[in-house]
C-alpha cells in the first residue's frame, strides 16, 4: 500500500459498531493516531454487564502509542464494567505492537 | 499681555506638558518611518474628498520633525516641527482650525502662510491614545480661506479617531507577535533545560563497550516524551530507552520519576525484569480510577561482560524491540514482551538472555524512528535495519541514523531517541 508523505499523514479512521443481543461488534477502519482516539473509546460506551464486545481489527493498518493506550483503557474499562472484550484479525503490524504490549495475556486475541 | 496675542507663537510654547511622556507613546507605537498603508490612505482620500480640500495629511509630531504616515495631494513625507500647524493641533483636545492664515495672528507669519505654499487654511484633529497622549493629528489643508463648522470639526475628529483605531489596532497585533516571541523563546530555553536535565550529559567509558546515542525532539519548544539512560552499578552496564506517553511538562514529570525509580531499583534488584515490576509500582501510585492519562514504555538492558563478548539480559515493557546486528549486517530482533509501564497494578515482567559476540551491535531506540514516513510507507524495523546494515561501530550507526533523519527522504513526526552498544574486541 501506498502511503501519502506529509506531517499528519495517515489515512482517514473510523469505527462502526453492530449490537445484535448481548454480541456488539466493534470494526476499527484506517489508521488509528491521536485524531481516531476519542472516537474508538466513545464507540465502547454505555455497555452493558456481561456483554461480548468484539473488535474487529482487521481493517486498522496502523495504530501509533495512542492505539496502545486505547486499548489499555477499554481493558480497564471491560473489567470494571464487566463486559468481556475479544480483538479479531489485527494485521501483521498491529498484531505485533499488541504482542509487544503483552495484550494477548489480557484479552482474546482470535485470528 | 493680551496684545501678545498678536505675536507668532514662540517655538517653546509648542512644546506640550506632558512631551517626554508623549514621545514616549509616539515610540510606543513604532509608526515613525513605516512604509506606506492603504488603509491611512483611504483615510486621508476620504477627508479631502469630503472637505472638498486638495491636501489631507495624517502627521504624527516626531521631537523636532513632523512626520506624514499618509500625504495625500502633497509630495512631501515630514517638515520640521518648528513651521509645522500640526505641532499647534497637538496642543488641545478638540480640532484646531485656522480658517484664513493670512489674517490670523496665530499664522500669518508662519513660512508655510507667508512663503510659497501658500496656505490658507488648516484644520487638524488630534490623534489621541487611549491613555490620553496626543500622537499628531489627521488635518485638511487649502491654499484657499474656508469656513469650517462645528459639524465639520466633528466629522473630522471622527476620522481621526479612525486613524487612531488603525494605529491601536497596529500596536496590539504587534504587542501580541512580541509576546508570543518572547513566550516561545522562553519555552525553548526550558525545554532544553528540562531536556537536558532527564538526559546523561554524557555518555559513561565503558571497558569492552563503545557507546553511541541520538536524541531528537520533535518540537524544540516541548519537552519531548523520549528518553534513554546509560549507568553502571559494580560491573554491569545498564541502557534505558523509554518513551513516555504525552509531550511536554507533565510527561517530562513522568520521565523523571521513571528515570530516578529504574536508577534506585537497579542497584538492588536482580535483573531488568524485576526493575520493571517496581518502575510499574512506583507509577501506578498516582493512579486514581479507570482513566489512563499517562503511560511509558521501557527497554532495559543489562550487560555482563564474558569472555567472547557481552551477555545481556533483556526486559520490555511494551517498548519495540531491540536490534542486534552482526558485523556483516545480518540482523534479529529480540522479542520480549511485557505490559507498558501504568496501565494495571500486579504487573510482572520476564527477561530474555541473549549473547552478543564482539563485533555485534545491540540497537535500541523508539517508535518515532520506525514510524518515520518515507515514500515507501513507514520506515518500520526492516528499513532501519537496511539504514545501519554496513555500519560496523556504534559511532558509524548512530552516524547513519542521523543522516537519514535529517534528509529529505523521511518525514519525521515524533522524538526520536536511539542508544547503540557495538561490543568491543577486548573486554
Amino acid at each position: 500500500m501506498s502511503r501519502r508523505v506529509d506531517a499528519d499523514s495517515g489515512e482517514e479512521f473510523a469505527v462502526r459498531r453492530v449490537t445484535t443481543g448481548s454480541e456488539v461488534l466493534i470494526e476499527l477502519i484506517g489508521e488509528l493516531d491521536i485524531a481516531g482516539l476519542d472516537q474508538l473509546l466513545d464507540a465502547a460506551r454505555d455497555l452493558s454487564p456481561a456483554c461480548n464486545v468484539t473488535m474487529d481489527l482487521s481493517q486498522l493498518t496502523f495504530m501509533d502509542s495512542t492505539g496502545i493506550r486505547a486499548f489499555m483503557t477499554l481493558d480497564l474499562r471491560s473489567r470494571s464494567e464487566q463486559w468481556s472484550l475479544t480483538l479479531k484479525a489485527a494485521q501483521p503490524q498491529v498484531l505485533n505492537v499488541l504482542k509487544v504490549c503483552g495484550f494477548d495475556d489480557r484479552f482474546k486475541m482470535i485470528p | 499681555m493680551l496684545d501678545d496675542v498678536e505675536e507668532p507663537m514662540d517655538a517653546t510654547d509648542l512644546i506640550p506638558v506632558d512631551e517626554d511622556q508623549r514621545i514616549d507613546a509616539v515610540r510606543r507605537y513604532d509608526v515613525l518611518d513605516t512604509p506606506p498603508d492603504g488603509a491611512f490612505d483611504r483615510i486621508t482620500r476620504l477627508a479631502a474628498r469630503h472637505f472638498n480640500v486638495p491636501v489631507s495629511i495624517v502627521s504624527i509630531v516626531d521631537t523636532d520633525r513632523i512626520w506624514f504616515k499618509s500625504h495625500h495631494g502633497i509630495e512631501v513625507d515630514q517638515i520640521g516641527r518648528d513651521p509645522g500647524l500640526c505641532a499647534s493641533a497637538i496642543l488641545g483636545a478638540q480640532p484646531w482650525v485656522v480658517e484664513n492664515a493670512a489674517i490670523d495672528p496665530r499664522t500669518l507669519a508662519n513660512p508655510l502662510v507667508a512663503g510659497a505654499m501658500g496656505l490658507r487654511f488648516y484644520a487638524g484633529a488630534p490623534l489621541v491614545t487611549h491613555d490620553g497622549f496626543r500622537l499628531g493629528t489627521l488635518c485638511v489643508i487649502d491654499q484657499q480661506p474656508r469656513q469650517f463648522s462645528d459639524e465639520d470639526a466633528t466629522v473630522l475628529s471622527d476620522l481621526a479617531d479612525v486613524v487612531m483605531d488603525e494605529l491601536e489596532l497596529r500596536l496590539s497585533a504587534k504587542a501580541t507577535v512580541d509576546q508570543e516571541s518572547a513566550l516561545r523563546e522562553q519555552a525553548e530555553l526550558m525545554a532544553r533545560q528540562l531536556q537536558a536535565s532527564l538526559l546523561p550529559p554524557a555518555l559513561p567509558e565503558i571497558t569492552g563497550i563503545e557507546l553511541a546515542s541520538l536524541y531528537r525532539p520533535a518540537d524544540a519548544g516541548v519537552v519531548g516524551g523520549d528518553f534513554f539512560d546509560v549507568f553502571e552499578i559494580g560491573e554491569v552496564c545498564v541502557l534505558v530507552v523509554g518513551d513516555v506517553s504525552g509531550k511536554g511538562t507533565a510527561a517530562a514529570a513522568v520521565t523523571g520519576l521513571a528515570r530516578h525509580t529504574i536508577r534506585s531499583a537497579a542497584v538492588w534488584a536482580g535483573g531488568p525484569a524485576e526493575v520493571l515490576d517496581n518502575l510499574s509500582k512506583a507509577i501506578l501510585l498516582g493512579r486514581v480510577g479507570d482513566e489512563i492519562d499517562y503511560f511509558c514504555t521501557v527497554l532495559l538492558v543489562f550487560v555482563h561482560r564474558t569472555p567472547t563478548g557481552v551477555r545481556i539480559e533483556v526486559a520490555s515493557a511494551g517498548h519495540p524491540p531491540a536490534l542486534i546486528l552482526d558485523p556483516v549486517g545480518n540482523w534479529a530482533c529480540i522479542d520480549v514482551s511485557g505490559p507498558p509501564v501504568g496501565w494495571y497494578a500486579g504487573a510482572r515482567y520476564v527477561q530474555a538472555c541473549v549473547d552478543v559476540d564482539r563485533g555485534d551491535r545491540v540497537v535500541m531506540y523508539t517508535d518515532g524512528l520506525t514510524e518515520a514516513r518515507t515514500a515507501q510507507g513507514m520506515l518500520g524495523m526492516n528499513g532501519v535495519a537496511s539504514l545501519i546494515a554496513a555500519t560496523p561501530s556504534a559511532d558509524a550507526t548512530i552516524k547513519a541514523l542521523t543522516q537519514a533523519i535529517d534528509g529529505t527522504s523521511m518525514v519525521i513526526t515524533d522524538d526520536i531517541a536511539a542508544l547503540v552498544l557495538c561490543v568491543g574486541e577486548s573486554s
